[in-house]
């Protein structure tokens, strides 16, 4: 997974998509905004830039198969939001000192647009520890976009959240009905407690008679106690074929003699999930 | 009102007004304000309190007056009477720029004199460049006192710095002033002070005088004595005293659209399309209702 990206890489990607005069432009500003220590010169160049690359024009990319580009890919990368980026990253490096305090402003008054931006590409920060805060926060927001920019097809979360923050935002994502495949590095992150918080919170939906999206179930496999084993048996005896899939799924992939056997009891089920065929991808699809 | 007309009030610190003079302002034809950043009366001494207030321009005021159907603009500047804490000025002249290109920013203001200082003088002119490097219009106020001298100064100031005057507006105009100002190219706006010496019988004479063409009338109503409807009310006493309507229909509705649109942040699209109101929507969980029953429009007649 791509967590380091150096400026260099950034810069060469929009330099492909920033006319010569922008881009000299913005060497230029950088040049003073370092050597002078400027926080108004940095805030001045942050904002020109928004006058200067049409808001909403999405990144082109080479054809060059990198990490890097995948990731942009990914997550839709525009270019003002990596022109941004890359200013950002550019001071930090220079003077992380100076500039750390003038970029958390930057962020306290940042719009919707802005933090989305910010969040998006928050791992490639040289300093990026001194903001997860930003990105914890943005976990209790209820405006979508911004909750996805910080837990979908971000490779930040599982890097950097420790186990109570990952949780929070794995059960949020289910409970805003985020698309849960597009978390990246579930199956790492799963850990005991998130299995308690998933039963529990299918269980809560049972009660109420409410589906639960089958990708959540996603995290337990490595977990299956007793309790968990029973939640299984309920997904291979639904009606619904993504349910039946996802309790096979998890029990294929605990190991366990107990789920295993749970498994044999399900032999059409054992028999389609065990050609490797189908995966977690699948059930998306499926669902 | 004899028919459905549309007004747009360029100056007025909604911040500092009630929820009825919303309603009030959007019964009488208001579709649009501009709310330019100023002195709240207590002087600020942190930057963070001009950071949380310009941050409620661009944040919660824009939502606040969506809810009662008016169009919310703003201008981001430090203005002339803060100025003179030069301490606290420096650091105020920094943030703007993170101010200046959000959705609902139209210019820069109000900025200029008020005691005309060195101090203001200086930092008036840190924004004018900031106006010029980022090609925003400005919004300018003029003093209350020595007004002449302070507006020619203004003027003045703005074309050493290479200011287009058609992109600065010149507020707080009176008799004495507004020749000067409509000569040099610049817009001069109007404040209607109730019960003073601009009220708006003034103001027919104004138009009758000098024409629509450049001329902006607004209330300017803030935390003090003022009418919010100032607009609206002096658009139909100058159509009761026989101005023209087109005269009528640019002093208090196009030149302040124009004059204003030009960084595109503000379009006639935005009412002439509008969201249907939505008392139901939040702002960052906040709701500008306290158990009432919420206002929702709908297309559909039940």
């Amino acid at each position: 997974m791509v967590l380091s990206v150096s400026s260099k890489e950034v810069e060469n990607v929009i330099r492909g998509n920033i006319s010569d005069e922008t881009f000299q432009w913005l060497i230029k500003r950088l040049e003073t905004i370092i050597s002078q220590k400027s926080g108004k010169d940095l805030f001045m160049t942050y904002s020109l830039l928004s006058a200067k690359i049409p808001d909403n024009d999405l990144l082109i990319l080479t054809f060059q198969e990198s990490l890097f580009n995948s990731l942009l890919n990914r997550q839709h990368a525009k270019i003002l939001e990596l022109a941004r980026i890359y200013l950002l990253m550019r001071v930090l490096e220079a003077d992380g000192e100076t500039f750390t305090p003038k970029v958390a402003t930057l962020i306290q008054v940042a719009d919707k647009g802005e933090l989305v931006a910010f969040l998006k590409f928050l791992a490639f920060l040289p300093n990026h520890l001194a903001f997860t805060h930003v990105a914890v926060e943005a976990l209790r927001t209820n405006i979508a976009d911004v909750f996805d920019a910080i837990s979908l097809n971000n490779p930040f979360p599982a890097a950097y959240f420790n186990d109570q923050q990952w949780n929070q935002m794995y059960l949020k994502a289910a409970f805003m009905q985020r698309d849960l495949s597009l978390i990246m590095d579930v199956d790492q992150r799963a850990n005991k407690e998130l299995t308690r918080i998933i039963s529990d919170y299918a269980h809560e939906r049972w009660a109420a008679s409410r589906d639960i999206d089958p990708l959540f179930w996603r995290p337990v496999a490595g977990f299956l106690d007793a309790g968990l084993l029973q939640d299984m048996e309920r997904l291979l005896s639904s009606d619904l074929k993504a349910e039946q899939l996802a309790g096979g799924l998890c029990c294929l992939h605990s190991n366990t003699p107990e789920a295993t056997e749970l498994l044999n009891r399900y032999p059409d089920i054992k028999k389609e999930i065990s050609t490797g065929e189908i995966g977690w991808e699948s059930i998306k699809q499926i669902r | 009102m004899t028919k459905e007309r549309m007004w747009i009030d360029p100056h007025i610190h909604m911040t500092s007004r009630t929820t009825d003079d919303y309603e009030a302002m959007a019964a009488a034809g208001v579709v649009a304000v501009i709310e330019p950043s100023f002195w709240l009366g207590q002087p600020r001494t942190q930057v963070g309190s001009f950071q949380d207030y310009y941050s409620s321009l661009v944040g919660w005021e824009p939502f606040r007056a969506s809810q009662f159907g008016i169009k919310h603009y703003c201008t981001i500047g430090l203005n002339s009477k803060e100025a003179n804490n030069e301490a606290l000025a420096e650091q105020v002249i920094e943030l703007l720029p993170l101010y200046l290109h959000k959705e609902n920013v139209v210019a820069i203001g109000e900025i200029g004199y008020d005691d005309q200082t060195p101090a203001e003088d200086t930092y008036f002119r840190m924004q004018l460049d900031m106006a010029k490097e980022l090609d925003t219009t400005v919004q300018i106020h003029t003093p209350h006192r020595d007004k002449k001298a302070g507006t020619l100064k203004s003027m003045e100031v703005c074309i050493e710095h290479g200011l287009d005057p058609g992109n600065v507006i010149i507020d707080h105009n009176n008799e004495e002033t507004v020749k000067e100002v409509l000569d040099r190219g610049f817009i001069a706006a109007f404040t209607i002070y109730p019960k003073t010496k601009m009220g708006n019988e003034r103001m027919v004479e104004v138009v009758r005088r000098f024409g629509s063409t450049n001329i902006i009338v607004d209330s300017s109503a803030d935390w003090g004595v003022s009418d919010p409807l100032a607009v609206p009310k002096t658009a139909n006493l100058m159509l009761n005293r026989g101005i023209p309507e087109e005269d009528v229909v640019k002093t208090c509705y196009s030149n302040a659209l124009q004059a204003f649109s030009k960084n595109g942040k503000m379009k006639e699209a935005h009412w002439l399309e509008p969201q249907l109101i939505d008392q139901r929507n939040l702002y960052n969980d906040n709701s500008v209702l306290r158990g009432q029953q919420p206002r929702v429009d709908s297309e559909t007649i039940e």
